[in-house]
């Protein structure tokens, strides 16, 4: 009788892991990575947030991370090299939670990579976090949702797999930085203006990845040397669009990106003496043969 | 000696063996050089050999096989990776090849921007050659325009990309396109369904009324293929269409699915090219970063205008994104 007793967690835990392993056979799957962590108290680890499509093919998803702030305190957090494309709600942590959306422009199946017959799961961001107190702990997800890329935006059925944390009474390390001097991608800023929003106004739209350590913030200059911190969309100062603009992309490492609107009216205006100038020789051109048939005839 | 053997190895390609994905498309790398991480050899003798096996090996261009210090041991299962070191600075680049439509541009984009765009030749097939991708992942789109303007499928591909390494996706097969002449048909009355694909394709048209019903065409020497559909044989209500295509060697994925009422009333539907069905909001002819920051703004905002909630359902939210998510052009 005590052996059955003794047998009966195991069969428990079997039990959970088929039908964690059904659940994730048929449905996209949101998991961290590590999948569990034992760190002692101060010290620091980078989580990362993963998606397994399972299968399905997902263009859009938001969620929540639930921090257990009583245990852990969340750091930075970097998008770099996530397979969001567009983010709607970049992921940031505000009151105990870290709240994310974003899209992945034609969808994603999985990550191929080469010599790797099986597609794999991708990430969506990573953040830090540091043991504040000994205890157990877990990282859970909620509100989570993951659409199919079918024109219609259909739910898929999602599975959130927690992360345990068990946080000791010794001296934790802390995570060392990795080298990174690539600068965010190249990216294609552009000037819009909608009848809709901002009153009629121009404004930028603008947004770029870093496969590094993410995406830090955008500066624009509209004024020669004059940067200000800015978000997309962002409405322009110089509505007659006679300024050249400037945005530059800045990554968590301090690295820049900076891509440059000529214009508008300097292009034209560049346009315009073109085709003066090319009138110009044009009829110089007109003269000088009127000139030469005129001189052979006399 | 030394010069030989250093000309032999500048001239050695490392040709591996190709993946072939779920739908027919090819995967496969070419390596340029000879490093620790694809020489074969366990240099570094911990029993694994070679990226992506060996820890110790960042890409295969990296010149260390040494497995990194662990940065922290408090981390449990999973997770970790990076380290490596050294390596050789080789070109990285990313090749499409594969079938769209006689004549049509084809366009390429990646992470949500347009790259390149090309034109597919008489039989159908394009290449597309990037260079210079920075290393990591990167998802990319590919789509193409026929003759009468109307808009393939986008097939993505999301690519862990490696330094030094040129990763070619061939056998693309892209999905015919398709167009009905209306979008309400009264009973009886024949709708009319064209498209492109390959010339010479069999063309399989999928009709979902209660029965599914498929009909068999072939598209001619210039790709173009058309139906003349009699709705007597569907029922009054809603009804959607779609395609696929094959050839000898391969089959497409299946097309843009195209809805129609079967009902008292003829309605032709607006025009044939259909460069943007939904999702460009300032008309220009393009679904990209402008349509995505006009609804990015009404996000969360009261009564947005009809033309931004794509789904009518009086808010802006994940479903419109996902919408135009799908309709993406770059």
């Amino acid at each position: 009788m005590n052996k059955i007793k003794l047998l009966v967690p195991y069969v428990i835990l079997a039990v959970c892991l088929m039908m964690a392993a059904v659940s994730r056979a048929s449905a996209a799957t949101f998991y961290f990575s590590p999948v569990e962590a034992r760190i002692g108290t101060g010290g620091e680890v980078d989580v990362s947030v993963f998606l397994d499509p399972a299968g399905e093919h997902i263009n859009a998803v938001e969620g929540e991370v639930l921090i257990p702030n009583n245990f852990v305190s969340v750091g930075a957090i970097s998008d770099g090299d996530s397979i969001i494309g567009m983010w709607i709600q970049k992921p940031a942590y505000k009151d105990g939670k870290i709240i994310f959306s974003g899209i992945i422009p034609g969808g994603f199946d999985g990550t191929y990579e080469p010599l790797q017959p099986k597609r794999k799961a991708g990430k969506l961001f990573s953040f830090r976090v540091r043991a504040d107190k000994a205890g157990d702990a877990f990282l859970v997800m909620r509100n989570v949702q993951a659409l199919r890329n079918d024109g219609f935006g259909t739910p898929t059925e999602v599975s959130l797999l927690p992360l345990p944390f068990e946080i000791l009474e010794y001296k934790g390390a802390q995570v060392e930085e990795d080298a990174d001097t690539v600068p965010p991608e190249p990216f294609m800023p552009k000037v819009v203006r909608d009848k809709d929003i901002f009153g009629g106004k121009y404004f930028l739209a603008f947004q770029t990845q870093d496969k590094g350590h993410g995406i830090s913030h955008y500066e624009i200059s509209e004024t020669k040397d004059v940067w200000v911190t800015a978000d997309s969309p962002y409405v322009l100062k110089d509505q007659s669009l006679q300024s050249t603009i400037r945005i530059k992309a800045v990554d968590y490492a301090g690295n820049e990106r900076t891509e440059t609107i000529t214009s508008k009216y300097s292009f034209a205006e560049e346009k315009g003496r073109f085709e003066l100038l090319a009138l110009l020789f044009l009829g110089a051109l007109l003269v000088y043969v009127f000139r030469y048939i005129y001189m052979r005839r006399s | 000696m030394k010069i030989f053997n250093a000309i032999v190895i500048t001239l050695i390609f490392v040709f591996y063996p190709a993946t072939i994905l779920a739908d027919g498309t090819t995967l496969s790398v070419t390596i340029l050089g000879d490093t620790q991480c694809i020489d074969g050899i366990d240099n570094d003798s911990d029993g694994l050999v070679d990226y992506p096996n060996d820890s110790g090996c960042s890409s295969f261009s990296d010149d260390d096989e040494t497995d990194p210090v662990s940065p922290s041991p408090t981390v449990g299962t999973g997770g970790g990776g990076g380290g490596g070191g050294g390596g050789i600075i080789t070109p990285t680049s990313v090749i499409f090849k594969g079938l769209a439509y006689p004549d049509s541009d084809v366009t390429l984009f990646q992470d949500a921007k347009v790259v390149a765009t090309t034109k597919a030749g008489d039989a159908a097939k394009f290449e597309i050659s990037l260079s210079g991708v920075s290393t990591g992942t990167h998802t990319f789109g590919v789509w193409a325009e026929d003759k009468q303007g109307i808009h393939s499928i986008v097939r993505t591909f999301t690519i862990a990309v490696s330094s030094g390494v040129t990763t070619v996706v061939s056998d693309i097969f892209l999905p015919p396109t398709i167009w009905a002449d209306k979008t309400e048909v009264r009973h009886g009355d024949p709708l009319i369904f064209i498209g492109y694909s390959v010339p010479s394709a069999d063309v399989a048209l999928l009709i979902n009324s209660e029965e599914e019903l498929v009909k068999k065409i072939v598209a001619d020497d210039a790709g173009l293929w058309v139906y003349k559909f009699d709705t007597l044989e569907v029922e009054y209500g809603n009804h959607t269409a779609h395609t696929r295509a094959n050839t000898e060697i391969d089959i497409s994925n299946f097309s843009k699915t195209v809805n129609f009422i079967v009902g008292t009333e003829n309605v032709a539907a607006l025009k044939l090219s259909l460069k943007a069905e939904k999702g460009d909001m300032n008309n220009d002819e393009r679904v990209d970063i402008s349509d995505f920051s006009i609804m990015a703004f009404w996000y969360g905002r009261q009564s947005p205008p009809v033309t931004i909630d794509l789904n009518d359902d009086g808010a802006v939210t994940l479903t419109d994104f996902s919408i135009l998510a799908f309709y993406w052009t770059g």
